[in-house]
């Protein structure tokens, strides 16, 4: 009796655990980069910078903000993000964009950027 | 010196306290009951006067304090002065030192008014010792030239003002979330050192009626905190929802899930016996969860994944936190085990269709629930530890999760009520149980059709109603019977609306976006927003720039204003914009308007200058512009180092009126980056920006570029249904608890 028991809950806990496994592998979003991206063809996040010497562009009827940016490894791509242009986006050394690629643009879903944070206290700041 | 002394004194007196409370429970001399006694009054008076001390500190603006500098300036509020205290990781510690001496105290206070043994304060002195031993290494009474070592800072150096807050956190509920959150946190400490008692001196039914009432205060008013920072996140800071399953709302989120099934592993053996060691197993847990929130916080191993800014504390107190989790993992499961054998399992056989039956079902759901969340939030840690590859986990993993465990979650509950503790005869439950179904598949397949055929949610929605109806049902039997001990019935009803209701306005909810500029309109969801106005408010205050938005919102006959609010702040040298939503709440849905960008409308061309020259206005030939002087005062103004304010004094001639301004630009000298801070030429409705800078040998011959525009502010509108009833069920899940207490309050009724 008690030895099925345990066999019974071990089964269980198995099931759990291969479903969680599975699930993440759903949920899990990779940092990677634009090459990457056009081979995985699923949503990911890319770290870089934005290409300023190229223009902007935000298309106020469908909310539609695009621009170009770098990622890591030098790669230009031309971006298009569903929202407007966030207000640090020409200040943030760098951002994430998180989306996928379509075709020859990066469909972004979300921009986050980095911000030089005032957050740490540095010495030269109070020394004015 | 003298924070530092009474720190140090503080963390002595707490070690002292556990030590001398466990001779007295290893010897039973008397005489160590004095020194015990005395240290623990002693901590709990050092610890006060440290808090004292820094809030002093603050209040009187001593800015030689690194922590002082970090975290208040002189133009701060009382209020958020008070807040500076916990603004930062240093004086966060010292306030869960300050609550938890409180609660030291009323645990004493309890203990001695209920004959109870005073035992357990040697566990709970040491948890205080560690605290105190992380606020040596992570002290807020550092000053300046010391936390600066290389900074050259002579030692009498006061800076004449200090950081300030961080602007988001400028807001009331930053004094009334944090601290309640960590009263909670505090109070989850003690049903812990009472179950650790009761297995060292094997007596469970001592401490029982104890550990169930600090369960459910810790219970009642940690749930309250947590809700209220989602609260404060839905209401003001504009994150659009009130849960987003943020690693740090979550490590909150696990202590009270532990705790909550440990008020129901205590009512298994209130009515059955036996459960030792289960409940000791969750009130442990419980305890752990709060060490393992504060290390994941504080550590800053979620800096990357986290929307609450972090900061690694330094080497020491991250390794201290781990020690402090390592101690605390370790000796309990000692004890555990050499305590393993005295609490014997009772041999009965739990009747399958009995409330027992579904109670423990409803304890597996929310220990699957806790798990899920445990291993979600981990995740950087785990990556970090087997060096895999860094990824990042969706909200949706959670959402994925928590729907089929809340389906289950609630049908037990609503199950359990049918039956008896021990056993019920099916037929007579079935017959009660039949209207409750019947009603629920009716609004379940309403549902169904309007959800456009969600199953999962028309599960949860059956699920919901069955248990809502059984709940009400019993809740109004029992009140017609003058019998108020309700608390559970309540909590459950609230817990009902809170799912329910997530569900709803989450699943449910649409985003449309609105572009407002004056004198345009901009439609979502047949209403029509209108920018009436803006009104520059607090405008007593230098660092900030702060507008309140007056937004028309229009839908056949009724109006209505909505006012979100934009503001910049020398906090980010007026680099981008904060933003404050606002929100038009109906008894159906809220209404809810977050600002999203700030951007500008090129209205005439552009004018160049030198300084020294005018040029005519672009809007109209009669006016002028007039370049006085290029303006660096306020280069200060700019903290960081790249970062400078760079302004130009301006002379307008506007219908023969003279005005004299100046407008701002900030130039970031590493990215090269020139970002206008834009501002309203004087008696018209556009504004002027300092949009470019040509150098040239020398600034006299240097040109500088102004621009002219219409703000637009761009904002997503969201449509929330149903939202209120996850506040209305929050209230009744903390009103629930308190009601349970209540039964709780005096232990002399222990046997009846």
């Amino acid at each position: 009796m008690n030895m099925k028991k345990y066999i019974f809950i071990g089964a269980f806990a198995l099931i759990f655990l291969v479903i969680m496994l599975l699930s993440f592998n759903r949920s899990t979003i990779e940092y990677t980069d634009f090459e990457t991206a056009r081979r995985l063809s699923k949503k990911v996040q890319v770290v870089g910078t934005w290409a300023k010497e190229y223009p902007t562009n935000y298309d106020i009827s469908k909310n539609i903000f695009e621009f170009f940016m770098r990622d890591k490894k030098d790669k230009l791509m031309f971006v298009r993000f569903i929202g407007p242009q966030p207000n640090n986006f020409t200040i943030a050394p760098e951002f994430v964009v998180k989306g996928y690629i379509q075709d020859t643009v990066f469909v972004a879903s979300q921009i986050i950027t980095k911000c030089p944070s005032k957050y740490e206290a540095e010495p030269e700041s109070f020394q004015k | 010196m003298f924070g530092k002394i009474i720190i140090y004194l503080a963390s002595l007196f707490w070690l002292l306290t556990f030590l001398f409370y466990l001779f007295l429970e290893k010897s039973n001399k008397e005489s160590f009951r004095k020194f015990a006694n005395i240290s623990f009054f002693g901590g709990i008076t050092a610890i006060f006067l440290a808090s004292l001390f820094l809030l002093f500190n603050i209040l009187s603006h001593n800015f030689t304090l690194t922590y002082v500098w970090s975290y208040s300036s002189r133009s701060l509020p009382f209020l958020l002065l008070l807040s500076s205290f916990y603004a930062g990781q240093e004086g966060s510690f010292l306030l869960w030192a300050l609550w938890m001496s409180f609660v030291g105290f009323l645990l004493y206070w309890y203990l001695k008014k209920n004959n109870i043994s005073t035992f357990p304060l040697s566990f709970f002195a040491f948890t205080l010792f560690f605290i105190t031993l992380i606020l040596i290494f992570k002290t807020p009474f550092a000053d300046l030239w010391e936390s600066f070592p290389d900074g050259n800072i002579p030692k009498d150096f006061v800076p004449p003002d200090g950081r300030g807050l961080n602007p988001i956190l400028e807001n009331y509920w930053i004094a009334i979330h944090p601290p309640i959150l960590f009263l909670g946190y505090s109070l989850l400490t003690v049903p812990f050192v009472l179950t650790l008692a009761s297995i060292v001196q094997r007596n469970f039914e001592n401490y029982y009626r104890a550990i169930t009432f600090w369960s459910l205060l810790g219970a009642g008013i940690l749930g309250l905190g947590i809700m209220l920072g989602g609260f404060w996140a839905y209401e003001t800071l504009g994150w659009g929802g009130f849960w987003g399953w943020d690693p740090v709302e979550n490590s909150s989120l696990v202590p009270w899930i532990f705790v909550v099934i440990l008020v129901h592993t205590l009512l298994l053996h209130k009515f059955k016996g036996g459960y030792i060691r289960t409940n000791f197993v969750f009130s442990w847990l419980a305890f752990l969860g709060v060490l393992y929130a504060s290390y994941l916080t504080r550590s800053g191993v979620l800096s990357d994944t986290s929307v609450h800014s972090f900061v690694d504390p330094g080497k020491i107190v991250n390794v201290l936190l781990l020690v402090f989790l390592g101690v605390y993992i370790i000796f309990p499961l000692i004890i555990f085990l050499l305590r393993f054998k005295s609490f014997e399992r009772k041999k009965e056989d739990i009747k399958l269709p009995s409330r027992q039956f579904f109670t423990l079902l409803g304890i597996v759901t929310l220990v699957v629930s806790s798990i899920v969340i445990i291993v979600g939030t981990s995740l950087p840690i785990i990556q970090n530890f087997i060096g895999a590859k860094k990824v990042a986990l969706e909200p949706s993993f959670y959402n994925q999760w928590m729907l089929p465990i809340a389906v289950l979650m609630l049908l037990f509950n609503g199950l359990s009520l049918y039956f008896n503790w021990k056993e019920s005869d099916f037929k007579f439950v079935f017959r009660s149980a039949s209207f409750d179904l019947i009603l629920s598949i009716l609004f379940s397949t309403v549902f169904l059709f309007v959800s456009n055929y969600n199953i999962l949610f028309s599960f949860l929605f059956f699920t919901g109603i069955f248990t809502f109806l059984v709940n009400v049902k019993k809740l109004f039997k029992k009140i017609v019977k003058k019998n108020f001990r309700v608390g559970a019935l309540v909590s459950h009803l609230g817990i009902v609306l809170v799912i329910v209701g997530a569900l709803v306005s989450g699943g449910f909810e649409k985003t449309q976006t609105i572009h407002l500029t004056e004198g345009k309109k901009s439609t979502a969801f047949d209403y029509v927003f209108e920018l009436i106005r803006k009104e520059q408010i607090e405008q007593d205050k230098t660092d900030r720039e702060k507008y309140r938005f007056y937004v028309k919102m229009s839908k056949e006959q009724s109006n209505s204003i909505i006012k979100p609010i934009v503001y910049w702040s020398s906090f980010n040298n007026f680099e981008q914009p904060y933003f404050e939503p606002d929100i038009k709440t109906y008894l159906t849905k809220d209404i809810y308007l977050a600002p999203k960008s700030v951007m500008f409308n090129d209205f005439f061309s552009p004018v160049s200058l030198k300084k020294g020259n005018s040029s005519p206005a672009p809007w109209s030939k009669e006016d002028s512009i007039y370049f006085v002087s290029y303006d660096m005062s306020s280069m200060h103004l700019a903290s960081t180092q790249n970062n400078f304010m760079f302004g130009l004094a301006l002379k307008y001639l506007i219908n023969g009126k003279i005005y004299n301004d100046t407008v701002y630009s900030i130039l970031n000298m590493k990215m090269n980056s020139f970002s206008p801070v834009w501002k309203l030429v004087p008696t018209k409705d556009f504004a002027i920006g300092f949009t470019k800078f040509q150098p040239a040998e020398n600034l006299e011959e240097s040109t500088v570029e102004l621009s002219f525009g219409q703000e637009m502010l761009i904002a997503d509108v969201t449509v929330k249904p149903f939202i209120i009833l996850v506040w209305i069920g929050v209230i009744l899940t903390v009103f629930g608890f308190i009601i349970a207490l209540n039964k709780y309050k005096k232990i002399q009724n222990v046997y009846q």
